[in-house]
């Protein structure tokens, strides 16, 4: 695998995000370190409300304007500092370099276009040099990668499932070759068995164009099946991240994973009863002084009231819990 | 066993489609739910799931066959005898926002079937001790009593919808995808509020869900459907151990897990989606998705007793 100067493809440090609401100002983001290398397939859980979109938002510079603000922090894409460029630069890279898609297809496709002419607008925009000849052929080639027949691209939006809108989302997305595709919730609309298509094609996708994908979801499974690495947000921080081996393993958990773990009903298991977590997230519009899970979490402590913990980490297992620290374990 | 208290005899729905077409919802369903008991209702979007539940209901009229509670026929009912079998059968559904009136209070909303279905006259005191009676059981603390439906939470809405059914005291409930737009956290605690409430109250459940890991966590008995047919019907535990049905196969390999001893299994996967439900050709519906499919399949199949309690609608099961 090649590697740049940093190694990593992305690196969010110390990420603060702020909504300004009429009423009240609502903390999304308090801290948020992440890093992505080339390639990798890593899976962003939480629950909703946990700033899993929040981030996705922030890394394309797409936040609600004078609503959401950065306050605090830096993203830096192959080393370069995003939050610093102008929004020329940031148009040029949206679509070519960094790919999102969203959780409803149904509402991310133009109605009144032809499925074809929206996949070719990327090209135009991205790639204007190209023939005409030449960019017909990508979106019939890009159309057939992702199982669709290259004769529907004269089709309108109406005329295909939620499975086929999905697939044709994913084709616009990936025909810039980007480096990275920011995949909000791409099968939480669709059925288990249209899940597993779409999620095989898309492994098969990064395998051939080797994008690494950050795949949005609160469905522990499809992470477990798809992703190499795990992260788990809550109250707008990365609790805990590692390998799907090292997360799902159930050896050592942040609690809030745990918890997560136990609202399951799994398939093998043969629990009367689910385990919920207790309580509710945490209001986001107060900034607490301890770990933001305290209220929630059985073992909570005295400290994890007063101090924030830091992430301890062993072998790329990181967990930023009180729990865990030098000399514990 | 008890007798069944609810039972469908070759129900059917269908609906007119704009293009003068037929569109086969729910075809010939039979099934049998027991005081006590759940029966899961699985089936990919589209299927008929939701059309049935409501037809169980008589909130549609079917298009062909019975609907029977405690062993009576419900269809030839009046409005009069409909409101009060509307007391024994309730419904919650998949998403609680847009079920509740936005306008009401949270007390309003969970007395309005008592004030609707009450029938005997209750004083306003005996009215307020039973709403708040019920509330507190599904979780709702009195202080939400005066809240609005935009001021709760997700799960909280769900509570509502749930303290709307249980408010007069029915003994089925059709529970649509009631925890299917929640988180998995509220999920549990409202699966296990509906676990809780049918032990106390010994309810009957239709369970109409897609999700496999749920249905079978709540389940007694599981119905699986596919284009308003019935593909499989079994004990859960037999379904889960012995399934028989293509689809079911393929349903049940599709679900993902966070179990990592079953990420690298083989998977039936399935190609292609489910075809149009309008004037369907005969035979069998799963056919054009089937890999094991030929000629007989898309002649006729019939639901048959494969094994006792376990029925199967597929030629080739017993070949397998």
């Amino acid at each position: 695998m090649e590697m740049d100067r940093s190694g990593a493809l992305l690196e969010v440090e110390g990420l603060h995000v702020r909504y300004k609401t009429k009423s009240a100002e609502v903390y999304a983001l308090n801290g948020l370190d992440l890093r992505v290398e080339r390639g990798e397939k890593l899976g962003l859980v939480g629950e909703t409300g946990a700033g899993k979109t929040t981030l996705a938002l922030s890394i394309l510079r797409l936040l609600p304007e004078r609503v959401g603000e950065i306050t605090a922090g830096s993203i830096r894409y192959e080393g370069e500092q995003l939050l610093e460029q102008s929004e020329a630069y940031m148009l040029g890279l949206r679509g070519r370099r960094i790919s999102m898609i969203f959780q409803d297809p149904m509402t991310s496709l133009n109605p009144i276009k032809t499925v074809g002419e929206q996949i070719l607008e990327v090209l135009d925009l991205h790639f204007p040099g190209l023939s005409k000849a030449e960019k017909l052929g990508r979106v019939a080639r890009m159309l057939e990668t992702v199982g669709i027949p290259a004769s529907r691209g004269g089709d309108f939006p109406y005329q295909f499932s939620g499975g086929m809108k999905q697939r044709i989302v994913i084709a616009m997305a990936l025909i810039g070759e980007p480096e990275l595709l920011l995949a909000d919730e791409p099968t939480t609309a669709l059925d288990v068995t249209i899940q597993a298509q779409i999620l095989e094609m898309m492994s098969r996708l990064r395998e051939e164009y080797g994008t690494a994908v950050i795949l949005i979801t609160h469905d522990l499974g499809v992470v477990a099946e798809f992703c190499d690495r795990v992260a788990v947000v809550y109250g707008g921080r990365i609790v805990e991240q590692g390998s799907v081996e090292q997360v799902f393993a159930r050896g050592m958990n942040h609690p809030y994973t745990e918890g997560l773990l136990g609202c399951i009903p799994e398939l093998d298991s043969r629990a009367e009863r689910l385990t919920p977590i207790p309580g509710q997230m945490a209001d986001p519009t107060v900034q607490p002084k301890g770990c933001s899970f305290a209220e929630r979490c059985g073992r909570c402590m005295e400290i994890c009231r007063t101090r924030q913990p830091e992430p301890f980490e062993s072998e790329g297992h990181s967990i930023m819990c009180h729990l865990y620290g030098p000399g514990e374990v | 066993m008890a007798a069944p208290l609810v039972e469908t005899v070759g129900l059917s729905k269908y609906f007119k489609t704009s293009g003068g077409g037929l569109l086969h919802a729910v075809e010939d369903v039979d099934l049998k739910i027991y005081p006590g008991r759940t029966l899961g209702v699985v089936g990919e979007s589209g299927c008929g799931k939701s059309t049935l539940g409501r037809t169980v209901l008589r909130l549609q009229m079917p298009s062909a066959g019975d609907v029977l509670f405690e062993g009576e026929s419900i269809l030839k009912y009046g409005r009069r005898r409909m409101k009060e079998l509307h007391r024994d059968m309730q419904m919650i559904f998949q998403d609680p926002y847009s079920s509740l009136d936005p306008r009401m209070s949270v007390y309003d909303l969970v007395a309005e079937p008592l004030r609707e279905l009450g029938g005997r006259r209750t004083s306003r005191a005996e009215l307020g001790e039973q709403v708040l009676g019920i509330m507190e059981k599904c979780g709702l603390p009195r202080r939400y009593a005066n809240s609005y439906p935009h001021e709760l939470d997700g799960g909280r809405r769900q509570r509502v919808g749930l303290a709307r059914a249980m408010v007069v005291n029915p003994r089925f409930i059709v529970c649509d995808e009631p925890v299917s737009a929640l988180d998995v956290s509220i999920q549990a605690q409202i699966l296990n509020l509906l676990m809780d409430l049918q032990q106390e109250h010994g309810l009957a459940y239709m369970f109409i869900t897609h999700d496999l890991c749920v249905v079978r966590h709540i389940s007694d008995d599981i119905m699986v459907m596919y284009m308003g047919c019935v593909l499989e019907y079994a004990p859960k535990e037999e379904l889960f151990k012995n399934p028989l049905h293509p689809y079911t196969r393929a349903l049940l390999s599709a679900i993902p897990t966070t179990d990592l001893s079953r990420r690298g299994r083989q998977r039936h996967m399935l190609s292609g989606e489910v075809s149009s439900p309008v004037d369907p050709p005969a035979g069998c519906r799963f056919a054009p998705r089937c890999p094991y499919a030929d000629e007989g399949c898309r002649v006729g199949v019939r639901l048959e007793e494969v094994s006792p309690g376990h029925l199967c609608a597929c030629r080739r099961s017993r070949e397998a």
